[in-house]
């Protein structure tokens, strides 16, 4: 799915179930270390994962148009 | 005697419709307004909601809007809301009462439940929102709102009222224990043959409903879950032993989450083939049904249904599994019987095969006893191994032990060489064994 400028790779292509393999970041691919929290937002959802550059990013899902946004976190 | 149809004029309709859809439309507009957030997202909201939709859609039934030009997409939209208003009903009772459900619900469970009510809130939103631009185009009435967020106080609750009713001595209770558990693990062997135990990828979804699952079975296994709860609930006492940290409660709740999920997965299921299924729809069927499928996602939709609720359903059957097996092996009645072997042939894979199904059957634990040896009975593999000792041995007799309901019908089946002749082949079973066949 694409993000916000990147692309995230899922395990188990659920939307329901998300769980993010790796990202697609500023031109590197960055393994998901963690998954830090899962929350739910008015427009959908977000994750807080923890990324193999050992920098937190916010994966922000919107229900609505169905895509997921990746944004720098903390 | 029927009553005769007659034909009613369009301005007619418009005024009944006026007069019965002033409630639905407050809440439409109360929904709509309330932006990010400060939805009072309460069951009292998606009751009155269910119930108002209701109403209009049984207005607009009796007087045939489904076939009418003018009216299908007023009636498509009141029916949709119908039903996620009733699907948010049963979703907001489940993500309150998770925590209170001895289910061992995990975080991601809890995560996917959240999000599938959110996306429940969304969609409703959407729907209000296109009903009231449906309404404003019809030129039908729309009054200003009235409802303030006051009015929709929470239902859910962590506070109990003390337990002080005595416990009460229910007629065979031991019996129905034994007959609700021995249910409850034939219709999770039957719910696991769906084949429900791994999620599917997005892209796979729509090919899964109708053929594969439908609302048709889910609401037979919501109906049949129902029933065993219902029975629960009026055969097996609850007096305070059985509350907090039970294996009672436990099963209890187990059952309860899977007829919840069952509940959603049902409505949802309907909503899917009814409204955006393709079944060839033309015309304005067509256009309606393109309607929706903009206002309601689909793929989410999908997910919900069957990476959610099906395969949560199917999931907390299972764990119940464990729960029930510990119920039913402390109140079966135990016995023990001597039996022959299975003349000439021994117990080869014919004869293990029947007594591990009516083992299964009954569900409560039986073994086989070969000399000092103890089998699982409910196990082909397990049996066969007794086999193999009781050849060597050149014994003529076993003894089985446990579940005395399966030790009656196993020492039916051994009156009759197992099941065949003193060749291998098979011979009628007599009708007390019929659910082997």
């Amino acid at each position: 799915m694409t993000g916000r400028s990147g692309q995230i790779d899922w395990y188990s292509g659920s939307t329901v179930y998300e769980q993010p393999r790796r990202l697609f970041w500023g031109g590197r691919c960055l393994e998901v270390l963690a998954v830090l929290s899962r929350g739910i937002s008015p427009n959908g959802a977000f994750l807080k994962i923890l990324a193999a550059d050992q920098r937190c990013y916010r994966l922000d899902y919107d229900q609505q148009q169905d895509v997921w946004q990746i944004i720098p976190w903390g | 005697m029927t009553t005769k149809l007659e034909v009613i004029s369009n301005d007619e309709f418009v005024a009944l419709v006026d007069a019965f859809a002033d409630e639905l439309l407050d809440l439409c507009q109360f929904f709509v307004s309330q932006i990010e957030g400060r939805l009072p997202d309460t069951e009292r909201l998606f009751a009155r909601l269910s119930y108002a939709s209701k109403l209009v859609e049984d207005l607009l039934d009796y007087h045939g809007a489904k076939n009418n030009r003018q009216w299908y997409c007023y009636r498509e939209l009141v029916a949709s809301i119908l039903n996620f208003s009733s699907a948010a009903f049963t979703m907001k009772h489940i993500v309150s009462r998770i925590s209170f459900y001895e289910i061992g619900a995990d975080e991601a469970f809890i995560f996917a439940s959240q999000l599938v009510h959110r996306f429940l809130i969304n969609t409703l939103t959407n729907l209000c929102q296109e009903l009231i631009a449906e309404t404003k185009k019809m030129g039908l009435k729309l009054s200003p709102p009235t409802l303030a967020r006051e009015q929709f106080a929470n239902l859910s609750s962590n506070r109990y009222l003390e337990f002080n009713i005595l416990p009460q001595d229910l007629y065979d209770e031991r019996q129905h224990i034994v007959r609700i558990t021995t249910a409850y693990l034939n219709i999770v062997r039957d719910f696991e043959l769906l084949g429900f135990y791994k999620r599917f990828p997005t892209g796979e979804l729509r090919a899964l409903i109708p053929s594969r699952i439908n609302e048709e079975i889910l609401r037979k296994y919501e109906m049949i879950i129902h029933n065993l709860q219902s029975s629960y609930d009026t055969y097996i006492g609850r007096d305070a032993s059985r509350s907090e940290g039970s294996t009672f409660k436990a099963l209890r709740d187990h059952i309860s989450i899977s007829l919840h999920l069952l509940e959603l997965s049902g409505r949802l299921a309907h909503y899917f083939e009814r409204h955006l299924y393709d079944v060839g729809r033309s015309g304005i069927y067509l256009e309606v049904q393109q309607l929706l499928a903009r206002l309601v996602n689909t793929e989410f939709l999908l997910d919900a249904i069957i990476n959610y609720a099906v395969f949560s359903c199917n999931e907390f059957l299972a764990r119940g599994k464990s729960l029930a097996q510990s119920l039913l092996n402390q109140y079966i009645e135990h016995d023990e019987i001597t039996v022959g072997v299975p003349v000439k042939l021994g117990f080869h894979s014919r004869p293990c095969m029947l007594v591990a199904k009516i083992v299964q059957h009954y569900g409560g634990q039986v073994e086989m006893i070969v000399a000092e040896d103890h089998f699982d009975a409910s196990s082909i593999l397990d049996l066969q191994w007794a086999g193999g000792k009781v050849q060597r041995e050149n014994l003529s007799q076993v003894k089985f032990r446990g579940d005395a309901r399966a030790l009656a019908d196993i020492a039916i089946l051994a009156g009759i060489n197992y099941g065949e002749d003193t060749m291998g082949k098979g011979i009628p079973l007599p009708p007390e064994l019929s659910y082997l066949r």
